[in-house]
């Protein structure tokens, strides 16, 4: 099952306002609330383990490119399989 | 920036080990690695006073087709890694969603260590070189820092990190 779908709807729904003043920073997002910029993913993650421990939050580069999608080829031809279920 | 060499042996009907290109040829690229939990996480469970994860061993496939690195996603859970975003990933039946996941990389022989912010967690279960499981893909993320020449008369291929 994938996690997280919550909280990237809610970035979703706050890119643009978040772009005015974070574009490029990095945000931390629990549930629907912002709890942080930072210059990157790696920082972001020690504040997140900080506030929540081991928890599932979501860190996420605010740009105004939408996520590209990523090609592990012997996925896509099946000789790998890409679904964790 | 350092260079490391993998050769591929085995033994020849004398027991000589030889240097063996249809090895590389069919295992492809691969090198042992262990998959640890993120520094942050471990400093994290050492300040609570609770056991940090043994990291898993097994082999990453270096994979130029591949557009980022990713892990198998079973390796992840089991060292109790929590998911930090989603990512698409296309696959024959279209594009499909995937959490990705801090992640610690070490390679033991090259003693090189790579942290990941964001690695996506795939399905790589069933898949094996030479007895052993391959755990991640090495994708073009991190060929863009190094040099990677791949040798196959020879049977070895070369990393410059």
């Amino acid at each position: 099952m994938i996690r997280l779908k919550k909280e990237l709807r809610f970035f979703e729904k706050s890119r643009a306002k978040l772009l005015k003043e974070h574009e490029n920073e990095v945000v931390l997002i629990k549930g629907e609330k912002v709890f942080g910029f930072f210059k990157n993913e790696r920082d972001a993650y020690a504040e997140g383990v900080t506030q929540f421990g081991n928890a599932a939050f979501l860190i996420k580069r605010v740009s105004k490119e939408k996520d590209e999608t990523a090609y592990f080829p012997a996925l896509t031809f099946g000789l790998i399989h890409a679904d964790p279920q | 920036m350092p260079i490391h060499n993998k050769f591929f042996f085995l033994k020849d009907d004398k027991g000589n080990t030889v240097i063996h290109p249809g090895l590389l040829q069919q295992q492809g690229p691969v090198l042992p690695i262990e998959i640890q939990v993120p520094t942050a996480l471990e400093k994290h469970l050492k300040a609570q006073g609770k056991d940090v994860p043994k990291s898993i061993e097994g082999l990453a496939l270096v994979d130029t087709g591949a557009t980022s690195t990713c892990i198998d996603h079973k390796v992840l859970t089991d060292l109790g890694v929590k998911p930090v975003g989603i990512i698409k990933i296309g696959t024959a039946g279209g594009v499909v969603e995937q959490n990705l996941f801090p992640a610690r990389m070490h390679m033991k022989h090259e003693k090189i260590g790579v942290e990941f912010g964001q690695v996506a967690g795939v399905n790589l279960s069933g898949q094996k070189a030479g007895g052993m499981s391959i755990i991640a893909l090495i994708g073009r993320d991190l060929l863009a820092q190094w040099v990677l020449v791949y040798n196959g008369p020879a049977g070895m291929f070369t990393l410059a990190v």
